[in-house]
């Protein structure tokens, strides 16, 4: 286990945090990658997370925040060089093909990180997340849509109100 | 049992519904109860012409309206007339032919009263001289601007100077820049990308503050004079790309050019286009 280091130094091991997950599982990470998480970021500026202590959790469950922490790990070395400015085109690259590759999940596991990523606030993620369930929408029907986002079927009064609102508005379906 | 994306709050929903076009998100009221009214409320409206024409190329200019026309025309119409939310956080809007004008200062007007933190306008149909209604104290909460093929008043480019305190994003792609002095202290990523001046201008950067520098020139016309930039200190990454005019076979190398100061402490240089070593060469011998 890598000893919490003290000071402000950069020498020596990187400073570990530990997160807490609802279900009780214990994560040690380094503090930059949590540190995506603006939430946990002012926790760990505070000094917290070190040690023994851990941060709890209470809204995460271990498997989203493992998928989380997947995320962070990834992103940290390009967050820490203030993002855009130094990358280049092949680390872009790199991440791009993490990111598609990520969200290519269980619809359970993406609305579990929808939150996840809302909760600890961790930008990039919130965009990741949203815009994979946005492409899922895109140039579908009203039927496909929810057929796609796991809707269940609609009743028969439900079908007759999509039916008029169809209607209603048809300048947005011409 | 309810679905559990329909159990999020309206705030994530319209994060999802901001990677839509304003035409997608409008649709997906269709799909259920929890879904009617939310694009209403959404803050991010991304109006864009080239959907309703299938072909996604600029139209020619026509004097009738061809039906794709007509149906865009309603549909912002519609949209302005039922969306209520009272302030924006991103408003994008393209718009492709001749037509398009007739909605866009309605439509600008009602994104820019709304007080958007990133806004895009495109004008992508040819020889466009469409000038930006007045900004005013809406653009107080201004972060991102992008603007494509719009013409550039004095009034505008001075706005830009004094009447946005938070801008750190510009962007300016085939623009007339009609009073040729772009400032801001505020920017921090500037790009500038095949713009023109008037006749006999030479255009000045004045951007103390910016840490990314795009330029693009490719001299169209007898147009380009030469631009000069004044100090960045902060500049870590450029790009310049000085290219040769194909059709008209004139070269960017009239009138003063000076970037030379404003590369001192970059650490990120990207040059490409057939003549800009050549217009940089001082600069190598420096090294």
């Amino acid at each position: 286990m890598a000893a919490p280091e003290s000071g402000d130094g950069n020498n020596g091991a990187a400073r570990m945090v530990t997160l807490i997950s609802s279900d009780n599982t214990r994560f040690e990470v380094e503090a930059a990658a949590a540190s995506l998480s603006q939430t946990l970021q002012l926790t760990i500026l505070d000094g917290g997370g070190g040690g023994g202590d851990g941060i709890p959790l209470p809204n995460v469950d271990s498997a989203t925040l493992s998928k989380v922490l997947e995320y962070c790990i990834k992103h940290a070395p390009a967050a820490a060089n203030g993002g855009a400015p130094n990358a280049t085109a092949v680390d872009r690259a790199e991440l791009e093909r993490f990111d598609n590759e990520f969200v290519n999940i269980d619809q359970s596991v993406l609305y579990s990180l929808i939150m996840a990523a809302h909760n600890l606030e961790i930008e990039g993620l919130q965009s990741l997340v949203a815009k994979k369930v946005a492409d899922m929408i895109k140039g579908k029907s009203p039927m496909e849509i929810r057929r796609t986002l796991g809707f269940p079927d609609p009743t028969p009064e439900e079908q007759a109100e999509m039916n008029a609102h169809m209607l209603e508005y048809g300048w947005a379906y011409e | 049992m309810k679905d559990r994306l329909s159990l999020l709050p309206d705030d994530l929903l319209h994060n999802i519904m901001s990677f839509l076009t304003a035409r997608q998100a409008v649709q997906t009221c269709v799909v259920s109860r929890r879904w009617r009214n939310l694009w209403r409320s959404m803050p991010c409206l991304n109006v864009d012409q080239r959907e309703f024409n299938p072909t996604a190329e600029p139209e020619n200019w026509t004097f009738d309206k061809t039906p794709e026309t007509v149906r865009f025309l309603n549909f912002v119409d519609n949209l302005l007339m039922l969306h209520r939310a009272e302030s924006l956080d991103t408003f994008r809007f393209h718009f492709s032919n001749w037509h398009g004008r007739e909605v866009a200062d309605q439509c600008l007007c009602r994104g820019i009263e709304c007080c958007p933190r990133v806004l895009e306008f495109c004008y992508s149909y040819d020889n466009s001289n469409y000038e930006l209604p007045p900004l005013g104290s809406s653009s107080c909460r201004l972060r991102r601007l992008h603007l494509a093929g719009i013409y550039l008043s004095k009034n505008f480019v001075l706005h830009l100077r004094s009447g946005c305190p938070v801008l750190e994003d510009l962007e300016l792609e085939g623009c007339l820049i009609a009073y040729p002095k772009i400032m801001s202290c505020t920017l921090k990523n500037l790009a500038i990308i095949n713009c023109t001046t008037h006749w006999g201008h030479v255009l000045t950067v004045t951007t103390p503050a910016v840490i990314s520098f795009h330029l693009v020139i490719i001299p169209t016309g007898a147009y380009w004079k030469g631009i000069l930039v004044d100090e960045m200190p902060s500049l870590i990454k450029a790009s310049i790309s000085l290219k040769y005019h194909v059709c008209t076979g004139r070269v960017p190398n009239a009138g003063p050019f000076n970037l030379l100061r404003s590369l001192v402490n970059v650490r990120n240089l990207e040059l490409s286009g057939s003549e800009t070593l050549g217009r940089l060469n001082p600069f190598y011998s420096t090294i």
